[in-house]
Formats: structure tokens, sequence, C-alpha cells
């Protein structure tokens, strides 16, 4: 049996793990706690134009093609969802939730309530400043990620929020059975997390790259706006002007092409061939042939309705009945707001060096009309967005697209700001805030902009603000919804776009084109998007929104 | 210890004593076989003696006439010889060994075959190497009751049988424990004449040893060790021949174009084929040299496909040294062109007497296996393993499956040598590149016995061993350029559209390389005590037991080579993208084992053993598995034996460290920050720090009966296992709201296993014809007992009270008859019409939906195995006949792609699918207009995916039985081949896989096929012809 002792002693099975990094690693110091924080940033971008829950589920179509400014093509599932949603009836169900933020939120909320733990087990390795900081970053992701799915799945009307799990040991087989908790309570935990955020994380200076606090007080902004807690939205951005970081640049296009410039509060930068996503690749124009032999996927173009919604170049408002200026052309785009030429582009533009053929038989639009084909490929309304494509790549397929994200920006605060005020009966100085973001943009001191009186005239100037400063950035859908505007603006509607025809001369003819054949639909239920009915189904105490 | 006895007196031979009478003599065995090596010595004298030569002829001097001989060899009684007046001697010395003496091996040692109370079977060293094979895991089946098995490939190098011990008792992983001498180590491929015995362990009492890997059953296999004997030297030669044994039967050129213009015209669409294209087909004049007439299956299969296998082993020794060495050479060639399989066995077994009490026995073997295959595989077993191969649509492409996509009314190649049709099998075969496996195995191992001399009975032996193996694989991928024709009827056009074969669609050449580094470290010291006190035999063992594993792995890619006659990697430098890999692990176990048993007068017996066993893939809480095991038998005469047995065994298959919560770094950058990108860390799965064993408890009841002095003979057992703890992913349904915060692999769910098997053997002599006839049959029946279930599924398709493997899908109700049968039956929600499946609305909600699938077909693993075997001996010839069967099981000709996950239908269930060529059988038999009386659906080239749902419709039994073996020898009278200095010579022919009763046979399919697969390689049937000589 002494022999037995001594092999017993040169033990073959106290192995630890020599093939893996196991969680003490990932927690041994700042720097590998840094890299464990990495794994965290893709969430910034995830709700993005460029993520894969652009439309507020997991699902990758803009939610703007949801609304009336931007239209998708394709009728078949993946590029056509969209219009699928808006206008076949039944197409959005509780078993084919579209909008389901919840399952892939939670999945990240686990991630992140993992690491918390983690941080709370080896604290030890960290000073109480670095440890207040690393719990700084994953709350802050954590609220997007709350944020997100509050946007999505809360109910006004049952007064339902969303199921608060603020550590890991809560998720758990045993614990499934967990009620959603009210309006107020979900904001208030997500506000909580916030506020952490926003005073332990560092200032940008320091941050270098890194989540930093000003990032965390614009998405307080946003949050509490959803909250209509508009005092601490207002006080979120009146926190963010203080620090004299950020203010308006001269140059719209700039905005979107680095994180460095001071509009930009924070945002999810890519690199070529390395990290990328594919906005280019599906929203480029057939006409846009890579270095590689690919052409863009031309998924999705502007509607008419959009185009006609930028103001003259005065910032009166534009009048569509006059046909003439209507279709834009290189001719007549400078009598309009100068965001038109930075958001659409159109036939005869010049684009990567070469001039748009938006017309019938043209590169960019071999036409037919909407719902002719399940997927064209090309535009129907005649249009295609500029913004937050790419122009100088002209690889998109071979090197993917790596413009980056700019989740928050200073823009978005200033109206937030404004809404703010207007809530408070500010009028005055909502409109000045207004009235100094199309200075910038018009490019002159004596722009015209609509004089507020009311919460409701305050609201049209708001959205209309909203709607073309901030287009394609995925916020249109949320803000008819959240103002209670998206029945009014959307149900029955059918959008429009331009096709052009080519005579032999050269001259081209433009004429309106329907880009819908059925009425869109928003029935008021759309107001609260259901959660999964896995949930409602495993977890007995969760109750589905009302109507689903 | 009369060994030992016997030894002592050899010492002593050599010492020159007084003596007076001479004798002389000859002793030989109970056939008349002259034996050497027997000790004659003068009983009671203590120093005199001699041996034999090999002659048998021995001569000493005895020192007076009142001597008495004594002689003495091991495994035989001793004689005793007056000597008298007599001086020479003709001695016949008997057989030792009883029936029930017979040593059998059990776990850690020898038993004897009376007094053993567990359920083991067994088959030796004559039976391994009567019938040719070129795997040894093929040649199991049927031969050792209670074993299970299931050969789907014919694949040289790759055609091992699934092996199961009593079928499956878990939803883990069921493959028994193998060890070759007392160490893990993958035995088919050790050639037959190597191996002494193979004996599987099947109930807890005497699998129960094992512990923690015991739970599934133990294949003991030991190798030929040296015998105090003259050198042997035996030479072993063969040549054989294979060909496919089975094979489905396509449509020829002519059927092909007749049918499709049939389903065309039933679809409503244009005809493909026009009159001029038909006479074409038939009369191979297409002036372009693109229509023809061709069978690609006979194209890509050669007729026969030869191998050889030879293989030499030297056995003797004298007291102080014995050895077994041997050596072996394999060569089998494939019957597709560029596969075949080349292996090279050698083994040096040794023992050395160190002193009287001290023995050491050295072993080393190494082996050398080479496989060979085309770029595209050949077929591999598992109609999904070659995932790597292409997407997932097309991961069980292999040769076969490009065989049966091909049409056949086009010529193979257009007259400038291109390859015709998207899928072309000669493309695949010929001009798709290659990969090859070289395995190269050492194995080696140290032991030192040392019998007390103290206290008599008690040894102590020590023993080490070390293995290591080398995988290299090397796979070069070539493009092949293919023009796919598309002829329109209308206009009589003939396009030719060019692109790549779809083998390798990105047109750009791969090579890919990869080394895998495996090695193994056991150690074993174990007391082992037996002893005899007038009617109480006493035994007892002490086992301590360690072992551990590491391995590394690196693989590599490149692409775009301008050139590829020699494929180095060095020859690009691009490197193909995600292609460089390297890992490492490593894990160990070790365990303490106490065993004794008890036998009263030889009748009454009890034996009872403990194991404890540590496995590293635990957490150190739930690291000790206790594994007890207790046993009884009750001889109650020289005829009948009963005993019965009871025991826990354990199962720890499952990945490392699951009990660790693992990081995983990302292998590419996952954000940028601050203008750089950067890698990060994110959790791997969720841990289960009370990740355990699962346990398998055994009850076996059995009897052994020997009736008239071996004229009859029987085993039976009985047993039930229920095996608990069951390790396996977490099913049920859980709230996305907890976002899978739950480890993979939990101990959860219960399963159980119920059977018997029974063997008899009838054993005779007539005159001099000598034989036995054996039969078999095994039986397992598995059931769930517990599952984590949705809970509101259905009751018709609870797993539970189902067994494992079963088949969940739709129930047929024929075919829609009619447009009102058709308007009145429920559908599913794919487009149908009349003569396409109709289905059973199992819930009746008028729609057919996944909720009206249930239990349709058993499990591919059969329920019953049976084996028949026939053994004649008559003067110089002998002759076997075996026969192997097994019933109880069905497979699937459609339904869920295994490693793939989805259901789709196949080339043998839906015509003309991707455009391949259908069997013939499917077409025939097709519902048409004129023919509503069908077996098979309407006939369409259409897909219908309401046809290929999984249904019992596909369902096909997959009983069979089969003339496994036929064999006839003819060995050379000594008086003969003495002349030659030959011992013996036998000559002998040997057929496998000769024909086979089978409901599948009608279609060409083999039962054993993998139920699921869109093709392939056949199982073999092989005549062999060969040689033997010993010297």
């Amino acid at each position: 049996m002494a022999a037995v002792g001594v092999l017993a002693a040169c033990s073959s099975v106290d192995l630890t793990p020599t093939d893996r990094y196991d969680l003490a690693y990932a927690m041994k110091n700042e720097a590998n706690a840094q890299l464990y924080l990495n794994s965290f940033y893709s969430i910034g971008a995830q709700w993005g134009s460029f993520g894969s829950c652009a439309l507020g589920g997991a699902n990758s179509n803009l939610s703007d093609g949801l609304t009336d400014i931007l239209k998708y093509g394709a009728t078949a599932a993946g590029a056509g969802d969209c219009n699928l949603i808006m206008t076949v009836d039944g197409q959005q169900r509780v078993d084919q939730n579209y909008f389901d933020s919840w399952t892939t939120g939670y999945g990240l909320i686990r991630r992140i309530n993992e690491a918390l733990k983690a941080l709370d087990t080896y604290k030890a390795n960290f000073s109480n400043a670095s440890a207040a900081r690393i719990r700084g970053e994953l709350l802050f992701f954590r609220s997007i990620v709350q944020f997100n799915m509050m946007r999505v799945h809360a109910s006004k009307k049952d007064d339902l929020g969303i199921i608060i799990y603020k550590t890991l040991d809560e998720m758990s087989i045993e614990g499934k059975n967990t009620a959603r908790k009210s309006l107020s309570e979900s904001w208030d935990a997500i506000l909580q997390d916030i506020d952490f955020a926003c005073e332990n994380l560092p200032e940008p200076a320091s941050a270098r790259g890194r989540v930093h606090r000003y990032a965390a007080y614009a998405l307080k902004a946003r949050a509490m706006l959803y909250a209509e807690r508009y005092t601490d939205a207002l006080a979120a951005v009146q926190a963010v002007e203080a620090s004299g970081l950020y203010g308006y640049i001269d140059s719209y296009d700039a905005i979107f092409q680095d994180l460095a410039n001071s509009e930009v509060i924070w945002g999810v930068a890519y690199s070529s061939a390395v990290l990328t996503h594919s906005f280019d690749m599906k929203y480029s124009m057939p006409g846009d042939y890579c270095l590689s032999g690919s052409k863009g996927g031309g998924y999705a173009g502007p509607t008419q309705e959009f185009v006609d919604a930028f103001d003259n170049a005065d910032g009166t408002p534009f009048d569509a009945s006059d046909a003439s200026k209507r279709f834009i052309t290189n001719a007549n785009v400078s009598a309009r707001d100068p965001r038109l030429a930075s958001s659409v582009l159109y036939n005869g533009a010049l684009w990567k060096g070469r001039t748009l053929e938006c017309f019938e038989g043209g590169e960019d639009q071999k036409y037919m009309p909407y719902g002719a084909t399940k997927s064209p490929g090309n535009t129907v309304t005649g249009y295609y967005m500029r913004k937050l494509l790419d122009e100088t790549n002209r690889d998109f397929v071979l090197n993917g697209s790596y413009q980056p994200w700019p989740e928050f920006r200073y823009a978005e605060l200033e109206l937030i700001k404004a809404e703010c005020l207007a809530r408070a009966g500010k009028y005055a100085e909502a409109r000045t805030v207004i009235n100094d973001l199309r200075i910038k943009r018009f490019g002159r001191d004596d722009v015209y902009t609509a004089p507020i009186s009311s919460w409701d005239t305050a609201l049209d100037a708001i959205l209309h603000e909203r709607m073309i400063e901030l287009c394609y950035e995925g916020h249109r859908f949320w803000d008819l919804r959240r103002t209670g505007r998206a029945h009014a603006v959307l149900d029955g509607k059918k959008y429009t776009g331009v096709l052009w025809k080519k005579a032999p001369d050269g001259s081209f003819t433009p004429s309106s084109v329907a880009a819908d054949v059925a009425a869109h639909r928003y029935p008021e239920r759309f107001d609260r998007f259901p959660i999964p009915q896995s949930e409602t189904k495993n977890n007995t105490k969760a109750r589905q929104n009302s109507d689903w | 210890m009369k060994k030992t006895l016997t030894l002592l007196i050899a010492l002593f031979f050599c010492i020159q004593a007084f003596a007076q009478i001479p004798v002389k003599g000859r002793v030989v065995d109970a056939d008349g076989e002259p034996l050497p090596g027997v000790v004659v010595m003068q009983k009671s004298s203590g120093s005199m003696g001699a041996m034999t030569d090999e002659n048998g002829n021995f001569s000493l001097s005895v020192s007076s006439a009142d001597a008495v001989l004594l002689f003495t060899l091991m495994g035989y009684q001793d004689a005793e010889e007056p000597v008298g007046a007599k001086r020479h001697f003709n001695v016949t010395l008997k057989d030792d060994t009883t029936f029930l003496d017979e040593a059998v091996v059990v776990g850690y040692g020898v038993q004897k075959k009376g007094t053993l109370t567990s359920s083991i079977a067994s088959i030796n060293r004559e039976k391994l190497s009567s019938a040719p094979t070129d795997n040894m895991s093929n040649m199991l089946g049927g031969k050792l009751p209670g074993l299970v098995s299931r050969q789907t490939s014919g694949v040289p190098g790759e055609n091992e049988a699934q092996i199961y011990i009593r079928g499956i008792s878990t939803t883990g992983t069921s493959t028994p424990l193998v060890l070759v001498d007392g160490v893990e180590r993958d035995f088919s491929n050790l050639d037959p004449s190597e191996i002494a015995d193979i004996t599987i362990l099947k109930d807890a009492a005497s699998a129960a040893v094992y512990g923690v890997k015991g739970a599934n059953g133990v294949i003991l296999v030991t190798t030929r060790r040296g015998d105090v004997a003259s050198t042997t030297v035996t030479y072993n030669a063969s040549v054989t021949m294979s060909g496919n044994a089975e094979m489905i039967e396509l449509l020829d050129g002519e059927e092909f174009a007749y049918w499709h213009n049939k389903a065309s015209d039933l679809d409503g669409l244009m005809r493909e084929y026009s009159e001029q294209q038909i006479g074409y087909i038939r009369n191979g004049n297409d002036p372009q040299g693109i229509f023809g007439n061709t069978d690609y299956l006979d194209l890509i299969f050669k007729k026969v496909a030869y191998g050889q296998n030879h293989n030499l082993s030297i056995s003797g020794g004298s007291k102080s040294v014995r050895y077994f060495v041997g050596g072996s050479y394999l060569d089998q060639d494939g019957i597709i062109d560029n596969v075949w399989f080349k292996r090279y066995n050698l083994r040096s077994n040794v023992d050395i007497n160190l002193s009287d009490d001290l023995t050491l026995k050295l072993d080393v073997s190494g082996r050398i296996e080479n496989r060979h295959q085309n770029g595209v595989s050949a077929g591999s077993s598992d109609p999904t393993a070659s995932l790597d191969n292409g997407g997932a649509e097309y991961g069980y492409k292999n040769i076969v499956f490009y065989a049966l996509s091909a049409r056949p009314t086009t010529k193979p190649m257009t007259p400038d040598g291109v390859y015709i049709g998207y899928q072309n099998p000669l493309a695949a075969r010929d001009a798709s590149g290659f990969q090859e496996k070289n395995r190269s195995f050492v194995q080696t191992g140290v032991t030192l016995q040392y019998n007390v001399p103290f206290i008599k009975g008690l040894t102590a032996k020590a023993m080490g061993s070390y293995d290591f193996q080398n995988t290299l694989q090397k796979k070069l991928l070539l493009p092949c350029d293919q023009v796919t024709p598309k002829y329109s009827s209308a206009d009589e056009t003939l396009t030719l559209t060019p692109g790549n074969s779809p083998h390798l669609a990105s047109g750009v050449n791969q090579l890919t390389e990869s080394h895998q580094l495996f090695s193994r470290y056991t150690f074993t010291a174990q007391l082992n005590y037996q002893n005899t006190f007038d009617l109480h035999e006493v035994g007892a063992d002490l086992v301590w037991e360690q072992s551990g594993t590491s391995s590394r792995y690196f693989a590599a890619g490149k692409q775009n080579f301008a050139i590829t006659e020699i494929p180095d990697l060095d020859f690009s430098t691009d490197v193909t993208p995600n292609s460089v890999r390297g890992y490492h692990s490593n894990t160990g176990r070790q365990g303490l084992l106490l065993r004794a048993n008890y036998v009263y007068d030889g009748k009454y017996i009890v034996s009872a053993s403990l194991r404890n066993d540590w496995s590293a893939k635990f957490s150190k809480s739930h690291r000790l598995g206790v594994f007890p095991a207790l046993s009884l038998g009750w001889r109650m005469n020289e005829a009948l034996k009963l005993r019965a047995s009871w025991g826990v065994l354990g199962n720890d298959s499952i990945s490392d460290f699951l009990y660790v919560q693992g990081v995983s770094l990302s292998t590419k950058p996952t954000a940028v920050i601050n203008g750089k990108p950067v890698q990060s860390i994110s959790t791997t799965s969720v841990p289960n720090s009370d990740i355990t064993w699962e346990t398998t408890t055994t009850y076996n009841v059995g009897a052994d009966l020997r009736l008239w002095d071996g004229l009859l003979s029987a085993e039976a057992d009985v047993f039930y296992k229920v095996t608990t703890n069951i390790l396996q992913s977490q099913a049920g349904e859980n709230p996305p709201s907890i976002g899978s915060n739950f480890p993979a692999i939990v101990n959860s769910g219960v399963v159980d296993v119920k059977g018997f098997e029974l063997s008899l053997k009838h054993e005779n002599k007539v005159g001099e014809l000598a034989y036995t006839i054996g039969a078999n049959t095994s039986f397992a029946r598995n059931r769930y007992i517990s599952i984590n279930d949705s809970d509101n599924i259905p009751a018709y398709q609870s797993k539970l009270g189902q067994s494992l493997g079963a088949v969940l899908g739709y129930v047929s109700d024929g075919l829609y008859r009619d447009e009102q049968d058709l308007a009145s039956s429920p559908k599913t929600s794919n487009a149908v019409r009349v003569g396409d499946i109709k289905y059973k609305d199992l819930n009746g909600d008028g729609k057919i939906t996944a909720e009206d699938r249930t239990w349709i077909a058993r499990s591919p693993i059969p329920e019953v195995m049976f084996g028949l075997d026939f053994n004649f001996k008559w003067r110089g010839f002998d002759a076997v006949l075996f026969f192997q069967g097994a019933t109880n099981t069905e497979i699937m000709l459609c339904g869920t792609y295994s490693a793939l996950g989805y259901s789709d239908g196949t080339y043998y269930t839906q015509a003309f699918k991707w455009g391949s060529n259908p069997p013939k059988y499917l077409v025939e038999g097709s519902w048409t207009p004129d023919h509503t009386d069908a077996s098979y659906p309407r006939l369409s080239t259409q897909s219908s995916p309401n046809n290929v749902y999984t249904s019992d419709f596909w369902a096909r039994d997959a009983s069979y039985l089969r003339l496994k073996n036929v064999q006839l020898g003819y060995t050379f009278p000594k008086t003969v081949t003495r002349k030659f200095y030959v011992d013996a010579l036998r000559l002998y022919v040997s057929a496998s896989n000769v024909f086979t009763i089978s409901g599948l046979s009608a279609l060409g399919i083999d039962p054993e096929a993998p139920s699921v697969n869109n093709g392939y390689y056949p199982q073999q049937r092989v005549v062999s012809l060969g040689a033997s000589l010993t010297f």
C-alpha cells in the first residue's frame, strides 16, 4: 500500500488545463480583462445599420425600410423582409417574430453577467478604480442591450418591460420562471446601469479609443427619451455639451468617414479585410463593379416621398407638386437642402468616378416594376442611398466594408435636447436648437426654420429634422412609433419612385412610378412587438404583450 | 506451480549424473504427433533427466531397473513408466487441461473456465486466422455472442465495423473499451497472426474491474508469446480478389431518355430528348460526340481488385528466454482506381527469466498504415463524414455519389477530352487530386513479474507501457473542367456550359497537410494471490493503474500552385485562409482495484471486486467513482454451472475539462480600438462543475451446460442493464431569457437494455471426420426510461419507451388514388398530385404537420445478431462454413442525414434528383397514370418534397442472413512435407461475403449500408487463395 501512496502522489488526474484558457486567465490582470471586454464591443454596432440586428430583432434589414423613407426592392425573405412585414397581413407573428430582440439580448446579457461575476470573483487582481471602470464598461454594454430590448418589446398598454437579471446566478433553469418588470422598474434598472457607467468611465482622452463617459451620457439621453424621462435625458445631453469636446463640423459627409471628428461621440470602428461589415455589398448599385468583378446588391432605394421631404436650399419646405424639380438631377439638386446630395444618389450623379445610370435599361437600374420579380437586385424607386456608403471602397467584396459606425453623434443629442425642451414647453429654446443645426447643415445663417408654437408643431419640426439628419441610421421607424405617429404616417400608404427613360438623343424623361403594389399597414399592436413564443411557453410567469 | 517445478527440473538437466541402465524412447501426444521438450527423468532422483528432441525421441540412463520414469511437459498430464526390463518406451502424454480448467483471459489476469462466474465470450487464434481479413473488427460479428457489429463500407483501410457489446445502452458514447495486452489500444489493424485470443467482457462482474471505462463492455486482445519449444517458423501467404457484393442497378442511356421523357410528359414539361437524340444514344453516332450510352458504375469499378497478405512469425524458446517475433504485410487495392491500403506490422514479445522467481517481459510492436484515396473520397462509411469536401448540400459527395449523379445519356468525355456532366465520376476519380493518410504506431511494454518465494501463490507484477502514434495527412485537391450539356428538343439546340467540377468549385488548387502526434502511457502495479487449502480455493488481487494521454496537432494549407507534380507546401506562398491551425490536449485517469475470489470444493463460487477510479474529466470533488461488483456461481456437477452477477460500471466519454469555465481567445480581431484591430477573449460553453460519471448497473444470470463430454455444450445469459446519469447535451426547453445559462453536457436521462445470449456447440468425431457445429444468437433491446422531453409533446412522439436510434417520421397511407382522394385527404404544406404519398393525420387537425410524426422505424443497429458455423476436419482436409445474420433492424432510404441534421430525398427515393440517374426499381415501380398500382410515388423530373419526408414509406427491413465465410483447406501429410524440411503445409481457398439473403438485395442495397445515403462504397466479396508453411 505504501507503493500505492507514492504513486498516488504523482497523480495523473490532477490536471489543470494546458490547452485552453480558463476564466481566471481572462481576469488575471487589466490587460487580459481588456481582451475580455473587447468581446462586447461588437454590441455597440449590433443594432446599428451595419449590424445583424439593424431591424430591431435579429434581422439585418434596415428598419428605415419599414417606413416612408426607404424602399427595399425584394419581396423574398432575406432582402425583402421589410416589405413582407409591412404589406403581408400576418407576416409578423408570435411564432415568426421579426422583432425578436429578446433572444439575442438575453444571450448577450448572460455573457455580460458572466463577466460581472468573474469581476467579483477576481476583484483582488484589480485596483478599485480599474475594477469600477471594467464594471462601467460592462454595464454600459448591458444597458445598450436592455435599451434595445425595451425599444422593441416594452408594452405601454400592459405596463410590461423586460425581465431584469442583474446577476448570472439569477439566470438559471431553477429561476427561469421570472416575471417581466413594469415599464418604470425596467427603466430604473437600465438607468442604474447607465449612471454607474457615466460616473465610472474615464474621459475620452484617457479611454484611448475605449468606451468613455460621454458615450454613457449619450446612451442615457437616448434611453431616457424613450423612457419619457425628459429631465434625465436633457441632463445627459447637457453633460455631454459641458465637456466641450463635441460640436458641429462643416462637412456633413465627413461625419461618417471617421470617428475622430467632433460630431461623433462614440462609434464602432472596422478594419479593411480584417473586421468588416457588408453595407456596401448590399446597398451599392449593380453598376458598381468591384475590381474582383462582383457588383452591388442594390437592395434598397430612398423613396420619392423622402426626396420630396428635403427643403429648398433656403430652408423653406419644398413643393412636391413642382414636377420639374421633384425628380433629382445634377441641375436641380443644388436648389435643395445640401444633405439631399449627401444622402441620395440619383440618375446622372457622379459616383466612384462614373455617372450613375438610374434609368430604364441603365447599368444601375435595369428597370422592372416593384413586385415583378422577387429579388430585382436594383432600386425600384430610381434612387440609391449615398450616406453611409463608402465611395472610396472599390472592392467591397474582397475587402468588405470598413467605414465606421457612429453610434452616438452630436446632432442626435441636440435633437433629443430640442425634444426635451419642447416637452417642457420651452418652444423657443427648442426651435433655437433645431435652427442651430440647420444653420450648419444649410450653410447659411438665414436658413428658414419652421416656427414652433405647440407640442404638435414642435414634434413636426423635430421628426422632420430627425428624418433628414439621421436618415438610414435606424431612427425613423422607432421615432414614429414612440411618438404615436406610426399609424398615421405609415398605415395605408404606398410609396413611389421615379423612372427615367433615355431618349435616343441622350435626353432623359422622368415619370412617377409606384414602388408598392399593396398598401403598407401599421396595426396598433406593432407598438409592442411580442416577446418570443418560447419565452411564454417555458417561463410560466412571462406575460405576452396584448393582442399577440 | 507445476511450471516452476518443471523449470527447476530442467535446470538440473545439464548436470551429468551417475547412470547405469540406458533407456530410450519416443513421446507423442494423443494424436500421435511427436512432443518435443518433454522432460524425462528418473522419479525421486531429483537430478537426472533428459529432454525429447523435435521428433519426440529421448535417451537417458537410469540407476536401476526399479526406477520409474517420469515424463512432464507443461500443458500435459504427467506420465510415469516403471523401467523394469523395458529399454524402449513409447509414451503418450494426455492433454492436461480438462475443459473446466481451460484458462480464460479476464481483466488483469486469467481465470479457470470452470470457476468463472461472469459473462464473457472469447475466440481463439485458430478461429481468427482461418478467414482472411484486412480488418480484425470485421470478423467478430456473429462469432462472439453478445457482440453487435455493423460494417457499412468496403473502402480498404476504412472498412472497420462499428462494434457494440450488448447493443447500445446510452445516448452518449457506446463504443466498448479495447485493451491489447492490458493497454488501451486499437485492435482492428493488428494482423490475425499476432493475436492469441480475443475475449469480450459483457457483464458487470467481468468488466467492473475496468471501472469508469467498462460500461460499454470490454474487448481484451492478447497477443502471442513464445513457449518452451523448439523454434517454429510459420509463413503464411494469401492472394485476395475482391469485387462488389451488391450494387444498385441504374438506368442505361436509352432507358434514361425514355423514363425522363415520360416523366417530363407527366410534368407537362418539354421533353429533353428527341427521337434523334435517342438515336444517337442508342447508336453512338452523335456527330458532335456528346450523346452516348455510358454505364458509369461499370466505368468506375474494376472487375476485380487484388490484394496480398504475407506474414512470417518465429516463436519458441527455452526455460530462460521465450519469444514470439512476427511481421506481416498487407496490400489491398480498392475496387476504384487509386484507392489502396498498405499495412506493415512488426511485433516482438520476449519473456526472460531473470531468476527462478523473476520474469521480465519485453514487448515491442510497430505498425505503419498507408491509405490512399482520390481527391474526392472513394466513399466513406458515414455518408456525411466527408463534410470538409464541400458545402453541406454536397457533404456526402464521393465517387460513387458522382456515379449515381451522372446521366448515362452522354459520353464521359467530349472529343476534345473534356469531362461531360456537372458531376462526372471519372473527373472525380482521375482528376480530383489525392488524399493520403500515413499512420505509424510504436507500442512498447515492459512487465516485471515476481513470484514471491516466501508466500506460496503470491505474485507481484509491474507493467509500464508507452505508445505513440503519428498521423500524417496530405490532401491535394485539383480543379477540373467539365461541360454540362443542355439540350432543347424544341429547337434541337445543344449548349455546353463550361465550369469547374463541383468537387472544387473555386477552381483554385489546394494542398493541405496535417500532423497529429498522440501518446499514451500506462502504468500498472499489481499483487495477485492464489492458493488452495484443502477444499478452499482463495484468490485476491490488488491493482493500481494510472494512465495519461497527450496529443498535438497542427495543419497548414496553401493554394494556387503553378504546378502540382510535387505537392509540397513550399511551392506556393498563398496560404489558404484559416488553414493554419494547431492545438494540443492531455488527460489522465487512475484507478485502484481490489478483487477477491473464493471457491469451495470446486462447487460454490463467490467473486467480488471494487474499483475506485479518478478521472481528470471531472472536478476534484466529483473525480472519484466507486464501482463494485459481485458474482456467485454454483457448479452443480461437471455438466451444469449456474451463475449470477451484479455490478456497477462507469462511462466518462466526454470532452475534457467541462467543469472548467473556459475562455477562448478569438482567432481573428473582433474589435478595432484606437485604430488597431484587437483580439478578444470570450467565454466558451457554460461549465458544469457537478458533472460526473455516467453509471451503468448490470444484472446477469447465466448457465453453462456441457453434456456428453462435449457432444453438446451450451452457454446462456440473460441480462438487464440500466444506465443513469447519462452524459448528454441538455435537451428540454428553456426560456430564452436565461440566456442559455446552463451547461452543454449534464448528467441526465435513463436508458435500459435487456437481452440474452445463447450459444450452442456440438463437437464430435465420427471415424476420421471431426466436426463442430456452433450456433449463437444475441438479443439486446434498449429504451428510454427518462429523457428531457418538452412537456407538451404528444404521447406518440415521446421518446419514453422508444428504443435508441429509432426514427421519428410520418406514417404513410399509400398513394393519393385520384382527384377525389386528393381533395378529401389531409395534405402537407407542399403541392401534391395524384400518385404522391399520402400521410396519416395523427392529431386529426386536417393537415399533415410535424405534429403528425411518430416512431416509424427501428434503429439501424440490429437488436438480434446470430451466427452459425460448421467446421469439418477429415484427414488432411478442413472446411469452414460460417453464416452470420441480423434482424430487428431497419434502415431508411431517405430521411435525416445524421451529420447534417436535415432531411431530404436521396437518389434511392427521388428519381432524377439533381439530374441523377435513378435506380431502376424507382422508375419502373413508380406511379404513372397507366401504372396506378405502384409501389413508388409519382414519376416526375421535379423534386417533390412531399414524397421524400422521413416516413415509413422509405423504411426498409435490414434483416439479413449472409454466408460470411466459406473455406476449404488441405494440409499435406507430414511424411511428405518433412522431406522438404517443412513441418506443415496447408493450402486453402476461402471466400467471404459469398451471398446475402435480405429484402434489400432486390434493390441492390447492402443491408449494412449506411442509413440515408447518396451513394456508398459497397461491401466487398472476397475470394482468397493462401498457403501456410511451418518449419
